[in-house]
This record gives structure tokens, C-alpha cells and sequence, in this order.
């Protein structure tokens, strides 16, 4: 496979290594001083940048099973998202290193003195939580690199076999994607809280994680095409994924309100705390940001036919998307491990816009590895044909 | 359509070689022909079905609720699971006319018509059942809200109840509305070819002087598209807020955060096992197989698999976090459902919710008519049990246990229910006589769908379909 020239960083690579290195010794001196901030901080960048790779391996896996077409022309940027994957399991691993840091179950006196936390030991202890956040990983990572390999291989070969081989895997995948993403947002979110349950977490995630995906998609999709990498991809593939960004914002807003009303409305104090605490203090604003971000804004701009078919447009409702999806997750983490925090006018620090463009920069320099290392578009794909006349 | 390039991988949606004007005959010969005796059999039994549940209705009238076994535990019982079981039955006609519409799914021109008239009339029934649920039935009109006499008594705007009333009317017009806006082109059709002069006059009425000119289809494709977009958002909402009727309460079972998206997966799922099952019988019965082809029935099958798949994940999620949660009443409501006196009905709904739709992972299975056939039945009926077992075990056994009792319902109830059944069928077999079942318009767009490759010499070897002109680089070439 030769290497080709990069399309997405081009000249700002420098900047991005820079960005990477700062990220790296922001997280280091965090680490010294403020090891809580620094661990949630970490948690927060490395489970987006997570949903972000898998959720460019949820994407093609749906496009294979419902025997799509029309994506094949723009179907390597999802391909390299996914190829970003290893590392990102890797980074979420190093969590197991700042567990005490994070989850109140992992400490033995805690929940020796807490009831609650005794009886859910049998499931929320060290060495099981462990156990299941390799397995998961591992599971991801390895259907990432079979679909990537069968594709590239087709490039070659451009033997319909591959794409067969590749709906099966895509289809097995989905089969276990919601049950164990579900099972590592109650892991890897929920437990932070460990009081506190509700049951819409893992659909409310998956719905996050579609809506990450498409606009991440959008976003290199985008970028590329502008610097003329691939001038196949045209409005109507922009319009249609205007769509499914649209379609996916709503369907996360969805289940926020289901579950929002649902605790409102029933007013239980064992749920109703994971409201509060987000909805006092000086940040609560964050709170509202949230849904006008991910779901208020892409709605109201998306509605209109020409703005899903503008490049400009699309790429910047996809910017706001991805980053109220970080806020998001942000808003997961960090009222659980320290309450007081969105006490302060901010409720975001410093660590946490450092962490995010280190780990921004690394997965956008990754992404550009991965894109250079095929070409851009997969040529033997029997579909291809459909998508450069959608 | 003829001028979409298509992969080689596309297969033809019609499989058998059809004119324009085959297809009108052979879409409109049922309802042009006298019915034989196969469908007068057929509406004998299903309107016996909706008689003997007016019978049953008419005692409950005159004696009350009494003659159906709720009490003061279990105040709501099969009325309710016949309510959530029809509405959910109305779910996949929408998906499949609205959704699959917006996502450019052309299979769903064989099925859309019926499937959308099994959603009226699914959706007549449950609005039915909930006036005939009620106390005193004739004040059904109270829960509209309007300036009133009644001491200015407004309803309870707050309520879940409320929510459902106006949930499921803009539902039902909506759809109504959609079906026939969508209808029209064939209204014309059938019109045109009418004999009769009443039936020339009453379809000449409802196709609303519909003249196939450019300017009438323009129009006509922008309204479709308006009302798909307007009847999306009622897919989920619908099922959502009757999920709400029970999530908004206290009570362990049905107070869960994940019910609104778990409710529409499962709507879905029972819709599309009863669109299984009324195709199939369809197909069958008028030799209509080039037209619901297999592979129509494979995508529905795989459908099936999807929603059910959430619904599995959804009785997991629910399990787990019973126990996960600790709170103890949550967890026991589950322990009983798993092994008190209803245990019955959990495990049969598990079986028929879980278990069977695994089936459908094998292709050869959800090919075969066979397969399908007996597994939408099963399917069908735990959807109901599941409807069953949310109401009833999460009420009768509840926080004092002065209060536990069983729940069976009477001869009355289940008299109710197969009229339901009889309404549902009577209604339908009505419409195979009425109305064209196909969308004839639609189904002529996609007649040569994947079918030009085919003519096209044969010795051109795979992956010949890539023109040169086509490859990247050299852009100038392609339309």
C-alpha cells in the first residue's frame, strides 16, 4: 500500500502535533495537582473521540446490512474514523488506571459502609469492570479491522465476495453493538453515579453516538472535498447526510426528553438528584446549551432543503453538533465525579479544552494515516457505480 | 427510475416481465370481478367475530363493567392490552408509507396501500376500544377540551390520558389523510375503467377530478412529501405517549425511562408481523407473488429482527437495572413476573418475542412463506401477552400485600377481544373489494427497476458495470 499525500491536516500538521504535545503535558501537570479534573477530563475526550471511531463503524455496518449504495463514493472517511478505533480503546483502558479517581465503587471502604454499593458489588467491582471493558474493546476493535481489511482487499480484487463477507460481519456486529455499548455506557457513565439508574442510558447513548458519527462523517467528508480530494462527493450525497443529521438530533433529543420528562413528571428523589445537580449553580446553563446545541440549532438550520445541500452550512451545524456532543458527555461526567464544579460561572476548565484538543488533534492526525493509506475511492466496490450517480 | 444507474447486485422489485397496463389489470381485477366464495366464507366468520363482540359489548352496557373481571387491584386488564396492542399494530403502515418513503425504500410500493389500511383500521379499533373501555361510554366527549357548561370542567391537561387522546386522533387523521391523498392516482384509475355509473360517479367523487397532467403530479408529489415528512414524527410519538400512560406513574414496571422508545421498537415489530401476515394471505390468494415478491418479504422479516432485537435489548436493559437499581419492589415486580402465577405469560412472550424472531437470521427462513406465515402469528400473539404482562402483574400484586389478587378476565372481555379481531378483518376484507391493494401509480415507477443491466449483452463480466468514463479522474464523462 503506498502513502499518499494528506488531504485533511495538509499544512497544519505542525500546529496539530504541537496541540497533541500540549494536551499531553496539560494532562500530565493535571495529573501532579488535580488528579479528579484531570481523570473526568480524560474520560470526557476519550469517550467521544471513542463514539467517534465507532460510530464511523456503526455507519458502514449499517450502510452494508441495508445494502446501501449511495455512500460507497464518500465510504473510506467512515473507514478511517473506524481505523482509529485500537487507539482509541487503548486511551479508554488507561481509565482503568484512574478508576479510584473516578468511580465511588472502586474504593473498599465506601462501599463496605454504603448498602447500596454493597449489593451492586457483585457487578460494579475492579476486576469485573475491567474484564468487561476489554472484552467490549476487543470485540469493536476486531470487527473494525476485518471490515477495513475486506474492503481494502476489494480494491485489489474487486470481488463482490468481499462485500458479502462484509454484510455478514456488519450484521453480527449490529447484532452485539446495542447490547454491549449499552453495557459500557452503564459501565463507563453511569456508574459514576452509582445511585442513581435509568434504563433509557444505552439507547440514549447509541443515539448520540449516530449523531456523532454522521457529523464527524459530514465534517471530513467535507474538508476533503474542498481541498479537492474528492470531488465526487456532490450535494445530493451532502443533502443526504443533512438528513440523517437531522433525523439522528431529533432522535437523541427524543430519548433526552423521554427521560427528562419521565423523572419530572414522577418527581422520585432517588432520580430526580441527577437533574438537580446539573440544574443548580452557576453553569446550569450548560444544561440548556446541551439540547440547543445537539438537537435546537442543527433542527431549525436543517429544516430547509438548500442548507442540508450547502457545504458551508453543513459543515458548521456538524462543528456544533460534535462539540455538543462533547458538551454532553461533559455534562455525563463531570456533575457525578465533582458536584461543586458546576458551582463556578464555567462549569468547563481549563483541562478539560486542553484535553480535548490534544485528543482532537491525535485522532484527526490519525485519521489522515488512515486515509492516506488507500485510496480514496474504493473503486471496486459494486456499489460505487449507484453512489457516483446518486 | 429507468435512468438511475443501478449496481449490478440490484435485483428486479417486479420479478415477472410486466406492460403498464397488465399491471393496472391485474391491480384492479379483484375489485372488478364478483366475490367468490372463498371471501364471502371469509367475511362470514370475521363479521360472526364482530357481532359476537357487540353482543358481548351490549351486556357490558346494560349490566356495566361488573360482568369483566378488573377489581379495585387490577383495574385495568385486557381493555387496556387490546388498546396498546391495536394502536401498536398501527405503527408499521405509517413506517412503511412515511419512513421508507423519506428514505427512498422502492420495495415499499407493493406493500404501502394495505399496510396503510391495516393501520386505519387498527387505529379505528384501539379508539374504539378506548370509549368502549370506559364507564359510562356516552360521556366519551368529555375528554375533549372545549369551553363548556359543566361548570367550565376542563380536562386534566397534565394527564398521560389526555395526551393519548390527541396523540391517537392527529394519528388517525393524519393517516387517513396520507392513505388517501396517496390513493388518488388510482382512484382515477379505477374510475376511468368504472362500467357502472354509480361506480363511475362515487369514484369520480373520490378522486377529486384528478387528471394525470404534469401540473396534478407535480403537486400531488409535493404533498405526499409534505404529509410523509408530517407523519414521521406521529410514528414515534404515538406509541411514546401511550407508553407514558404507564411510565409516568409510581408503580415498579411501569415507572422506566426506556418505555417511550421501547413501546414504538415493539409497535413496530407486532405491525410488521401483522403486515406479514395479511400479505402473505394476500399474495397467496390472488396469485400476486411477482408483485409482494420474496425479498419484499425479507426486508419486512428483516425489519422484524431489528425492532426485535431492541425489544430484546430493551427486557434486558429493564432486568438488569431491577436488580442493578436496588430497589427492592422493582426487583420483585420482575421476580414475579419471571416466577409468580403469571409466570405463564412472561416466558410465552419471551419465547415469542425473543426467541422465535431469532429465526429470521437464516435466509432460507425468511424466504419461506412457510416460516413466515405461522412465526407473524406467533409473534403477534406475544405482542398481545406482552401487553398482558406489563398491565396485569405489575398491578396485582403492588406495595401492600392486602391488596394481591389475581386477574382473569371473563368470557364478556375476551368476547370483546375477538370482536376486535372480527372489526380489524371485516373492515379489511371490505377494502381487498373496495379499493385497488396496490399502489398501482407507485408500482408502475419501479416495474423495470433492475432490470436494464439484464438487457445488456450477457458476456459482460463482473465488474464490468464501472464504464471507464465513470472512474474517477475522468468526471467529464458522466451525467
Amino acid at each position: 500500500m503506498r502513502d499518499r499525500e494528506s488531504h485533511l491536516v495538509a499544512g497544519g500538521r505542525r500546529w496539530l502535533v504541537v496541540a497533541v504535545a500540549a494536551g499531553l503535558i496539560a494532562f500530565i501537570l493535571g495529573l501532579l495537582f488535580r488528579p479528579v479534573q484531570a481523570w473526568s477530563a480524560f474520560l470526557v475526550s476519550s469517550f467521544f473521540f471513542l463514539t467517534v471511531a465507532l460510530g464511523g463503524l456503526v455507519f458502514l455496518a449499517i450502510m452494508y446490512v441495508s445494502n446501501a449504495g449511495w455512500h460507497t463514493v464518500f465510504k473510506r472517511v467512515p473507514e478511517a474514523l473506524a481505523a482509529c478505533l485500537p487507539a482509541s480503546a487503548f486511551s479508554m483502558l488507561a481509565i482503568l488506571a484512574g478508576a479510584r479517581w473516578l468511580y465511588p465503587w472502586t474504593h473498599a471502604d465506601a462501599v463496605l459502609h454504603d448498602e447500596l454499593l454493597s449489593a451492586k458489588a457483585p457487578y460494579l467491582n475492579t476486576g469485573f469492570f475491567a474484564a468487561r471493558m476489554v472484552g467490549v474493546l476487543a470485540l469493536w476493535v476486531f470487527f473494525a479491522l476485518m471490515t477495513r481489511r475486506y474492503s481494502l482487499r476489494q480494491d485489489a480484487h474487486a470481488d463482490i465476495k468481499y462485500t458479502r463477507r462484509n454484510v455478514v460481519l456488519s450484521a453480527i456486529f449490529l447484532a452485539l453493538f446495542p447490547f454491549s455499548f449499552s453495557m459500557a455506557s452503564i459501565d463507563w457513565l453511569m456508574s459514576l453515579d452509582p445511585h442513581w439508574a435509568s434504563t433509557i442510558v444505552g439507547l440514549y447513548q447509541i443515539a448520540g453516538l449516530l449523531s456523532t458519527a454522521v457529523a464527524a462523517i459530514s465534517i471530513v467528508g467535507i474538508l476533503l472535498r474542498r481541498r479537492g480530494a474528492l470531488p465526487d462527493l456532490t450535494e445530493t450525497h451532502l443533502h443526504d447526510l443533512g438528513k440523517l443529521l437531522f433525523g439522528f438530533s431529533t432522535m437523541w433529543a427524543y430519548l433526552w426528553f423521554s427521560q427528562y420528562l419521565l423523572i419530572w413528571y414522577t418527581n422520585l428523589p432517588e432520580e430526580t438528584t441527577h437533574y438537580l445537580v446539573r440544574l443548580q449553580g452557576g453553569a446550569s446553563f450548560l444544561f440548556y446549551l446541551n439540547v440547543v446545541l445537539n438537537w435546537a440549532l442543527p433542527f431549525v438550520v436543517l429544516l430547509r432543503r438548500p442548507a442540508k445541500r450547502s457545504e458551508g452550512t453543513l459543515l458548521w451545524t456538524s462543528t456544533v453538533v460534535l462539540v455538543g456532543r462533547w458538551l454532553d458527555i461533559h455534562l455525563q461526567v463531570v456533575p457525578a465525579v465533582a458536584p461543586d464544579r458546576l458551582q463556578g460561572p464555567m462549569g468547563i476548565g481549563f483541562l478539560d479544552v486542553a484535553l480535548l484538543l490534544g485528543f482532537g488533534a491525535a485522532f484527526l492526525l490519525m485519521t489522515d494515516r488512515a486515509l492516506g493509506k488507500a485510496p480514496l475511492l474504493a473503486e471496486g466496490d459494486p456499489y460505487l457505480v449507484e453512489a457516483l450517480h446518486h | 427510475m429507468s435512468r438511475v444507474r443501478l449496481s449490478a447486485l440490484r435485483e428486479p422489485l417486479v420479478t415477472a416481465e410486466r406492460s403498464l397496463a397488465q399491471v393496472t389489470d391485474e391491480v384492479c381485477a379483484p375489485i372488478e370481478r364478483r366475490p367468490n366464495t372463498r371471501w364471502w366464507l371469509a367475511l362470514l366468520g370475521a363479521a360472526s367475530a364482530l357481532c359476537f363482540g357487540l353482543v358481548c359489548y351490549i351486556r357490558t352496557l346494560s349490566t356495566g363493567l361488573g360482568v369483566w373481571g378488573l377489581n379495585n387491584t387490577v383495574g385495568w386488564g385486557v381493555d387496556i392490552t387490546n388498546f396498546v396492542f391495536w394502536i401498536g399494530i398501527g405503527h408499521a403502515g405509517t413506517l412503511i408509507s412515511a419512513i421508507l418513503f423519506l428514505f427512498r425504500q422502492q420495495w415499499r410500493t407493493s406493500v404501502n396501500r394495505a399496510a396503510e389500511a391495516m393501520t386505519i383500521f387498527a387505529v379505528t379499533c384501539a379508539g374504539l376500544d378506548v370509549i368502549v373501555h370506559m364507564g359510562r361510554p356516552w360521556l366519551a366527549f368529555w375528554t375533549l377540551p372545549y369551553p363548556n357548561t359543566r361548570g367550565s370542567l376542563w380536562v386534566n391537561f397534565r394527564s398521560p390520558l389526555i395526551w393519548d387522546v390527541f396523540a391517537v386522533s392527529t394519528y388517525f387523521t393524519i393517516s387517513l389523510v396520507f392513505w388517501y391523498v396517496g390513493l388518488l392516482p388510482d382512484l382515477a384509475t379505477v374510475r376511468d375503467r368504472a362500467k357502472g355509473r354509480i361506480r363511475k360517479l362515487v369514484f369520480s367523487l373520490l378522486s377529486l377530478g384528478w387528471n394525470g397532467s404534469h401540473r396534478t403530479w407535480s403537486r400531488y408529489e409535493t404533498v405526499y412529501l409534505l404529509l410523509a415528512g408530517l407523519a414521521t414524527p406521529l410514528v414515534l410519538s404515538v406509541h411514546s405517549i401511550v407508553s407514558m400512560d404507564f411510565a409516568t406513574s409510581l408503580l415498579p414496571g411501569w415507572h422506566t425511562t426506556i418505555f417511550p422508545p421501547y413501546f414504538v421498537a415493539g409497535a413496530v415489530f407486532s405491525g410488521f408481523a401483522m403486515v406479514l401476515t395479511l400479505m402473505l394471505i394476500v399474495r397467496a390468494v390472488l396469485g400476486w407473488q411477482h408483485l409482494i415478491t420474496t425479498r419484499h418479504l425479507e426486508n419486512m422479516a428483516k425489519i422484524m429482527i431489528v425492532t426485535g432485537g431492541i425489544m430484546a435489548l430493551a427486557y434486558a436493559t429493564e432486568l438488569f437495572t431491577a436488580w442493578y437499581s436496588g430497589n427492592a419492589y422493582e426487583l420483585f415486580t420482575f421476580r414475579n413476573r419471571m416466577s409468580g402465577p403469571y409466570a405463564w405469560a412472561y416466558w410465552t412472550m419471551v419465547g415469542c418475542n425473543v426467541l422465535a424472531p431469532q429465526l429470521l437470521w437464516f435466509k432460507k427462513l425468511r424466504t419461506s412463506p412457510i416460516v413466515l406465515f405461522p412465526l407473524s402469528l406467533v409473534i403477534n400473539v406475544g405482542m398481545w401477552l406482552e401487553r398482558f404482562v406489563i398491565i396485569v402483574t405489575s398491578l396485582h400484586r403492588d406495595f401492600v400485600p392486602s391488596n394481591w389478587t389475581m386477574y382473569w378476565p371473563t368470557w364478556v372481555e375476551l368476547g370483546i377481544t375477538i370482536g376486535w379481531f372480527g372489526l380489524f378483518f371485516t373492515l379489511f376484507l371490505l377494502f381487498t373489494r373496495a379499493l385497488p391493494m396496490v399502489s398501482i401509480a407507485e408500482v408502475k415507477s419501479v416495474l423495470d427497476y433492475g432490470r436494464e443491466p439484464r438487457r445488456e449483452p450477457a458476456s459482460v463480466p463482473w465488474p464490468a458495470p464501472i464504464a471507464p468514463e465513470f472512474v474517477a479522474g475522468s468526471q467529464e464523462g458522466a451525467v
